[in-house]
C-alpha cells in the first residue's frame, strides 16, 4: 500500500487544489451576490429628501444680523430680500459658522471662508454655499426648505 | 514556521517585552475583551436615535457611567495602538515572511476593522465633532466610483439622522467580526485570564483619573474641528488635496501595500526582493510621515 501513495499523491493534490479553487470562486460569487443584494436594499430604502425648518420668525423680524439654525443661516440681504443659506460647506459638508462680526462664514473643519452671500473667499471650498428656498406658513412665519 | 507551530512569531518590540511574558498581540486581544465587555454595559443605556442625549446621560446621568465610558474608550485606544505596534513590529522585522498570506491578511483585517471600531465609536458620541467627522467620512466614501453613495449610507446612514447604521457596524462589523478574525489569526479564543485581568485593571486605574469630557452639541462646538487623533493628519491633508486622493492613499497605500507584503515569495534571491524592500520601507516611512503630519498639524493649528 505504501508503494501506491506516491503515484496517487499528484492526482489527489490536483483534485484538492481544483476543489479548493472552485470553492473559493463559488464563495466569492456568493459574497458578490450578497453584496449586490445589500447595495440594492440600501439604494431602495426611503430617505428624507427635504426638510422644513420652522424658524418661528415673521418676515419683518428678520434683519441684517445672521440668525443661525441647525441647517441654515437666515438674514436680510442688501436688497432687503430674505436670504437663507445652507450651512453645509461645499467642500466636505461640515457645518459652517458665522464669524463673530457676522461678515464672514467659516468652516471649522478645513478653514474655508465665505462672504455673507455664500461666495467662497478662501479654499479648499470652491463652490458657493447653496441658497435655500423660503416660504411663509399659515401662521405668517418663515419656513426654510432644506433639500439634499 | 508552519501554521500549526504553537510558538508566536515575534518581532523586536515583542522581544523587548519578553521579560513581562506577554506579546503585543496578546495585549491587543486583552484590550479588545475589555472594550467589548464595557461596551455591552454601555449598550444598556445608549440609544442611537438620541446619540448626544445618550452620551450625556452615560457621562453624567447614570451611576459610574463616566468610568465605564472611559474604560471603553481607553480599551479601544489600547487595542488599536497595540495592534498597530504589533503590525509595525512584523513589518519592521519582516517576520510577515514567516506567516501564511492568510494569517497576514487576517492581521491586516483586524487592524482595519479595529480602526473602524474606533472611528464608529467616536461617531456614536453624536456631538459637534462627531457629526463633522461623520460628514467628512460620508464625503470620503462617496468618491468610490459607482457604489460610493450606497456604501456611505450603508456604513454611516444620513448625515444628521439617527446613528443606527453606525451603531450596528460598531457592534457587529467592527467588534464581533474582528474578534472572530483575531481568533483565526492567533488560534486562541482570547488572550488568557491573567493578561486580560491585568490589562482590565490597568485600564480601570487610568479610567479613574482620565475620562473624556462631556460632548458639545453640534451648534455649540467651538474652535477647529479635528475629529479623532489618528485622523488629524488626514484632516490636515484635506486642507490641501482632494478627498479622493486621501481615500485612495488610505485604502491602496496603507491597506493594500501592507496586505501585499503577505504575498512576498519566501525563496532567497527571488526577484520580488527589491519591490519588497520598497513596499516595506515605503509603508514604514509613510506611517512615520503621517504621524509627523498629525503632530505638526496639532501643534501648528492648535484648537482655535
Amino acid at each position: 500500500m505504501a508503494h501506491d501513495e506516491p503515484t496517487d499523491a499528484p492526482e489527489s493534490g490536483w483534485r484538492r487544489e481544483t476543489i479548493a479553487r472552485l470553492a473559493l470562486g463559488g464563495g466569492l460569487l456568493f459574497a458578490g451576490g450578497w453584496a449586490y443584494l445589500a447595495l440594492r436594499l440600501v439604494r431602495s430604502a426611503p430617505r428624507q429628501a427635504s426638510r422644513a425648518i420652522r424658524t418661528g420668525l415673521r418676515p419683518g423680524a428678520i434683519g441684517r444680523a445672521i440668525r443661525t439654525f441647525p441647517m441654515a443661516f437666515l438674514f436680510r440681504g442688501r436688497g432687503r430680500e430674505v436670504v437663507a443659506l445652507d450651512r453645509r460647506c461645499t467642500h466636505l459638508g461640515c457645518r459652517v459658522r458665522a464669524s463673530s462680526g457676522g461678515d464672514q462664514l467659516l468652516c471649522p473643519c478645513h478653514g474655508s471662508r465665505f462672504d455673507r452671500q455664500g461666495k467662497p473667499l478662501r479654499g479648499p471650498a470652491t463652490r458657493p454655499l447653496r441658497r435655500l428656498r423660503t416660504s411663509v406658513d399659515s401662521r405668517g412665519e418663515v419656513v426654510i426648505h432644506v433639500e439634499d | 514556521m508552519s501554521r500549526t507551530d504553537p510558538a508566536p512569531i515575534v518581532g523586536p518590540l515583542d522581544r523587548w517585552l519578553r521579560p513581562t511574558g506577554v506579546t503585543l498581540g496578546q495585549v491587543a486581544f486583552a484590550a479588545l475583551a475589555v472594550t467589548v465587555i464595557s461596551g455591552i454595559v454601555l449598550g444598556l443605556v445608549y440609544d442611537p436615535s438620541e446619540p448626544l442625549a445618550s452620551t450625556e446621560a452615560i457621562q453624567g446621568g447614570v451611576a459610574y457611567g463616566f468610568l465605564v465610558r472611559a474604560a471603553h474608550n481607553l480599551g479601544g485606544q489600547l487595542f488599536v495602538v497595540a495592534l498597530l505596534l504589533h503590525t509595525v513590529d512584523h513589518v519592521f522585522s519582516r517576520s510577515y515572511r514567516e506567516l501564511s498570506p492568510g494569517d497576514w491578511w487576517r492581521l491586516v483585517l483586524v487592524a482595519v476593522l479595529g480602526m473602524g471600531a474606533m472611528f464608529s465609536g467616536f461617531l456614536l458620541r453624536g456631538d459637534g465633532e462627531a457629526r463633522a467627522a461623520q460628514t467628512i467620512a460620508i464625503s470620503a466614501v462617496r468618491v468610490v466610483p459607482g457604489v460610493g453613495e450606497d456604501l456611505s449610507r450603508m456604513f454611516f446612514g444620513d448625515a444628521d439622522g439617527p446613528l443606527h447604521a453606525v451603531y450596528l457596524h460598531h457592534l457587529v462589523t467592527f467588534s464581533l467580526v474582528p474578534w472572530l478574525v483575531a481568533i483565526a489569526h492567533a488560534r486562541r479564543v482570547w488572550a488568557g485570564f491573567v493578561i486580560t485581568a491585568v490589562v482590565a485593571a490597568a485600564i480601570t486605574a487610568v479610567a479613574l483619573v482620565y475620562h473624556p469630557g462631556p460632548a458639545l452639541p453640534p451648534g455649540m462646538a467651538r474652535g477647529a474641528l479635528w475629529g479623532p487623533w489618528y485622523f488629524i493628519g488626514a484632516q490636515e491633508l484635506l486642507h490641501h488635496v482632494p478627498v479622493a486622493w486621501v481615500t485612495v492613499a488610505g485604502v491602496v497605500g496603507a491597506v493594500g501595500l501592507l496586505g501585499a507584503l503577505g504575498h512576498v515569495p519566501r525563496e532567497p534571491g527571488h526577484r520580488w526582493r527589491i519591490p519588497e524592500a520598497v513596499v516595506q520601507r515605503g509603508w514604514l516611512l509613510g506611517l512615520a510621515v503621517y504621524l509627523v503630519v498629525c503632530l505638526a498639524a496639532y501643534v501648528a493649528r492648535g484648537t482655535a
